[in-house]
């Protein structure tokens, strides 16, 4: 009971906290957080990256949250520097759909072949991020922001992943795949 | 024992109240100062990476890394409040710096001793150097660089603490994570600045 009520006053001084906003360095971090949680197709391709990554299990698991932010950058450098790159929103949609059929197919190639995949995936996501950058209100706060916003994704999709030590969980999670794939074939059709 | 409790609960819950009711001359100086490492985008990520890197090294790194970034903090804070300054970009270098030793955590590589020396000592002196307190007289200049001087240190020292004794792989895949994260957001604004 004791808890309970501890946790809802916490609640409470979160949201006194919310009733200041900043601009600057904490208006950066807020739009470059939001930034891949506003769009579904980020979402479902960033928990597919970690639900596959549990399904392979180690390394891949902990080497993909390590890997993706890195390759990520790259393509968030390309999209800083204006370096266009075809088909962005399609490449975005695609990641949904085919990481979405790994986790459903409960695929295990190489890791050099996963890794290969999902950096390929990566750099689309980073120039769409990257693009957004220059007119954040604090850049480095907004790329902070997004970085983190993405692994905490990824995060929750390993977490979501874990559950395939138990049969409903594998079940569960393959479920979860076949609902990416579908969203993802939505975007993708969209996106074309 | 109970009474004594509850009275000893509300007291300490009135000290801040207290706290705030007095004020010291300076001492708003020297804590601003001891935030400024806080509040400086680019000082906060390159000084966090770099205490990740030196506490994923263990004690040995410590002594290397501590020792030179004490000495050059110290000297580039004497810069900063004289108001002289190294002739280099700070963000760029911070940012430079910040991409490398986030890339050495995430591959969990520990560099020789010279390296630690190295970046510890350019760290500081850039942080220190970058520090200058516009608008200030002489006097809570040298107030709020104390401060500064303070605040830097105990975050490399507090955050190099905290990673030391992480040895589960779990948590030593948490910090190559933070490690990347670091390197990810560095190399996006470095990207801008150079383009």
């Amino acid at each position: 009971m004791r808890i309970l009520i501890v946790a809802l006053l916490s609640l409470g001084l979160a949201f006194t906290a919310n009733a200041h906003e900043g601009g600057g360095i904490v208006g950066g971090f807020n739009s470059g957080f939001m930034h891949p949680l506003t769009g579904w197709d980020h979402i479902a391709a960033m928990v597919a990256v970690g639900l596959w990554g549990a399904i392979l299990g180690a390394p891949a698991i902990w080497l993909l949250p390590v890997v993706f932010p890195l390759v990520m950058a790259v393509g968030g450098a390309l999209g800083v520097a204006g370096v266009p790159l075809p088909g962005v929103e399609i490449g975005i949609a695609a990641s949904a759909l085919v990481l979405g059929a790994m986790v459903l197919l409960a695929a295990r190639p190489p890791l050099g072949v996963a890794a290969v995949l999902v950096g390929c995936f990566a750099i689309f996501h980073g120039h769409a991020h990257g693009t957004e950058l220059p007119h954040a209100a604090n850049p480095l706060a907004y790329a902070v922001g997004f970085v983190l916003a993405t692994g905490l994704l990824h995060l929750s999709g390993i977490t979501f992943g874990l559950l395939t030590r138990w049969p409903i969980g594998k079940t569960l999670v393959r479920v979860g795949g076949a609902l990416i794939l579908l969203a993802g074939a939505i975007f993708f059709v969209r996106a074309v | 024992m109970r009474r004594r409790t509850q009275a000893l609960v509300l007291t300490v819950g009135w000290l801040p109240q207290l706290a705030m009711a007095h004020t010291m001359q300076g001492m708003g100086k020297f804590y601003g100062g001891m935030l400024h490492p806080l509040t400086v985008p680019h000082q906060t990520l390159a000084l966090l990476v770099f205490a990740l890197l030196v506490g994923q090294g263990g004690v040995r790194a410590m002594r290397f890394a501590d020792s030179a970034f004490l000495i050059t903090l110290t000297i580039g804070l004497v810069m900063a409040g004289s108001e002289l300054s190294l002739g280099i970009p700070p963000q760029t270098v911070l940012l430079s710096m910040a991409t490398g030793c986030g890339l050495l955590v995430a591959l969990q590589w520990s560099p020789p001793p010279w390296l630690y020396i190295v970046l510890g000592g350019a760290l500081g002196l850039v942080i220190g150097a970058d520090s200058s307190m516009d608008g200030y007289s002489p006097g809570d200049t040298i107030i709020a660089l104390m401060g500064c001087w303070m605040g830097t240190v105990l975050c490399l020292i507090l955050v190099a603490g905290v990673v030391e004794p992480l040895h589960r792989p779990w948590q030593r895949i948490a910090v190559r994570v933070l490690g990347s994260w670091g390197t990810a957001s560095a190399m996006l604004v470095l990207a801008m600045a150079l383009r």
